[in-house]
């Protein structure tokens, strides 16, 4: 277990397919204005991940190499719309809020990436550690900025008023920035500025380099 | 002017834009503080502390970088910035703009926006009813003679001022503006849609550019009323500032061909 461990641990932070590959970005920025709507979506993404990590990984072998990308779309397509479904009976209106963003899991890049990059060679177990690892990874990320968007932009926390609000007679003067789309690519930007900060061997090589005025290049 | 001192005025500023900068701005901003001392100040103070300590952390981990050049989107801020601002906004929205407009791309004349312009922008965003103001006459005014002396030393591009004039003229259907309307333009086009790193630097690229200015203020300012919207103002700014560098690769791209075409 311990030698399979590192499937799970890894996509959290080191290799997290949001801060490392920039995957999901679109739904990660469309779902974060409040945290309840981003627990929901992570918590679908782990459902459909997992599934169908596990689903494509058992039938790895059965798979004709051909029509391999239309059937992990098939699969994918098939238990988002339970999820939806699921969604729609038992927490109604949560899933008027996320509207759109369950039925796009089938387009969210880290689903299919993960199906062709890990579960198509991979026996089940394995994949679905990896598969659970990549949807944490991608929940951390929502979670962390959707309370960051929702705390700042509003004072409250899952709807629970946190921070005294200045119409209330109290401090917070709300940010109304954070609850605006481009907030959430800040908050993104900044978390793998900081990431890559502490782990400088994620840092891309630069494209060009500063010519000092002797002309020597510095880095 | 004789030529030779205006050449000699362009290669100072060269070398000290920062401050021919600073000197272009310091008449209106003491203008303001001996008009509207109450808010200038703690403005001033707050917008100039939290540039100063973005500068400074900044320098202090890359080992480089004027750090005086924040102060002139410091002052743009006191002196455009709403006088019902508290001084905690302003730095707020300062220290976010200087960051994520510049800072992170390596400081000044990295990055391609007007930090003056994001900074004014980020306010209105995170404070809805904190839009940009047009400042009381005097104040404009005393913005004018350091608008030419900008121009004069090439740290504005006058092609933009030019054009973004003629581009407003063209939307409003050059209706008589006068002094109301000329002048609030007149100083949002040197001091921010000129900026000398947000504006493009292909001559082409700058007429594209003004009247691109110039037409969006005219554009996004209609539904204000009829004085002039400086909050409008800084929007138009900002959205064809992100064009910039798309015009001037184009520019670029136009001319290589040619240059293609005529050598064979």
């Amino acid at each position: 277990m311990i030698r399979l461990s590192h499937h799970l641990t890894d996509p959290l932070i080191r290799s997290n397919p949001v801060t490392l590959q920039i995957l999901g970005i679109c739904s990660a920025l469309a779902v974060t204005t409040a945290l309840a709507t981003a627990l929901t979506m992570a918590a679908a993404l782990i459902f459909v991940l997992c599934a169908s990590a596990a689903i494509i990984s058992a039938i790895r072998r059965h798979i004709p190499h051909a029509i391999r990308l239309i059937l992990q779309i098939t699969i994918i397509a098939t238990l988002v719309i339970v999820t939806d479904e699921v969604l729609r009976a038992y927490a109604f209106e949560i899933s008027q809020r996320l509207s759109i963003f369950v039925g796009l899991i089938v387009t969210n890049c880290i689903v299919l990436g993960r199906a062709e990059g890990f579960a198509m060679h991979h026996p089940v177990g394995p994949s679905i550690l990896d598969a659970l690892g990549n949807a944490l990874g991608y929940g951390l990320v929502l979670v962390v900025v959707a309370t960051i968007r929702e705390l700042l932009g509003t004072g409250r926390l899952l709807g629970i008023p946190m921070l005294p609000l200045t119409e209330q007679g109290g401090w917070f003067e709300p940010l109304r920035l954070m609850q605006l789309a481009p907030s959430a690519f800040f908050i993104i930007g900044l978390m793998i500025w900081a990431i890559r900060t502490a782990r400088p061997e994620q840092v891309e090589r630069p494209e060009h380099r500063l010519l000092s005025r002797q002309g020597e290049a510095r880095p | 002017m004789r030529d030779g001192s205006v050449t000699a005025l362009r290669k100072r500023a060269a070398r000290d834009a920062t401050a021919l900068r600073l000197i272009a701005l310091a008449p209106p901003a003491v203008i303001l503080f001996l008009r509207a001392p109450g808010t200038a100040w703690p403005h001033a103070l707050a917008v100039v502390t939290a540039a100063l300590a973005c500068a400074l952390i900044f320098a202090e981990l890359r080992g480089r970088g004027p750090i005086f050049e924040v102060l002139v989107p410091a002052l743009l801020m006191v002196l455009f910035a709403p006088p019902e601002a508290a001084p905690w906004q302003l730095a707020l929205a300062l220290s976010l703009a200087l960051v994520l407009g510049a800072l992170v791309f390596g400081g000044a004349g990295f990055g391609f926006l007007s930090t003056g312009a994001l900074a004014l922008a980020l306010l209105a965003f995170s404070f809805p009813p904190l839009a940009a103001v047009v400042p009381e006459t005097p104040v404009l005014w005393a913005a004018l003679p350091g608008g030419a002396l900008l121009l004069l030393a090439g740290l504005a591009p006058w092609r933009v001022v030019l054009a973004g004039a003629a581009g407003f003229a063209l939307a409003t259907g050059a209706g008589g503006s006068g002094f109301a309307q000329g002048a609030p333009l007149a100083v949002l086009l040197v001091y921010f849609a000129a900026d000398p790193f947000g504006a493009p630097v292909t001559g082409p690229g700058q007429w594209l550019s003004g009247l691109m200015v110039g037409g969006l203020i005219a554009l996004l300012g209609a539904a204000g009323g009829p004085g002039f919207d400086m909050s409008a103002g800084v929007f138009a700014v900002l959205l064809a500032g992100l064009f910039a560098p798309l015009i001037d690769a184009g520019v670029i791209a136009v001319a290589d061909w040619r240059e293609g075409v005529s050598h064979g």
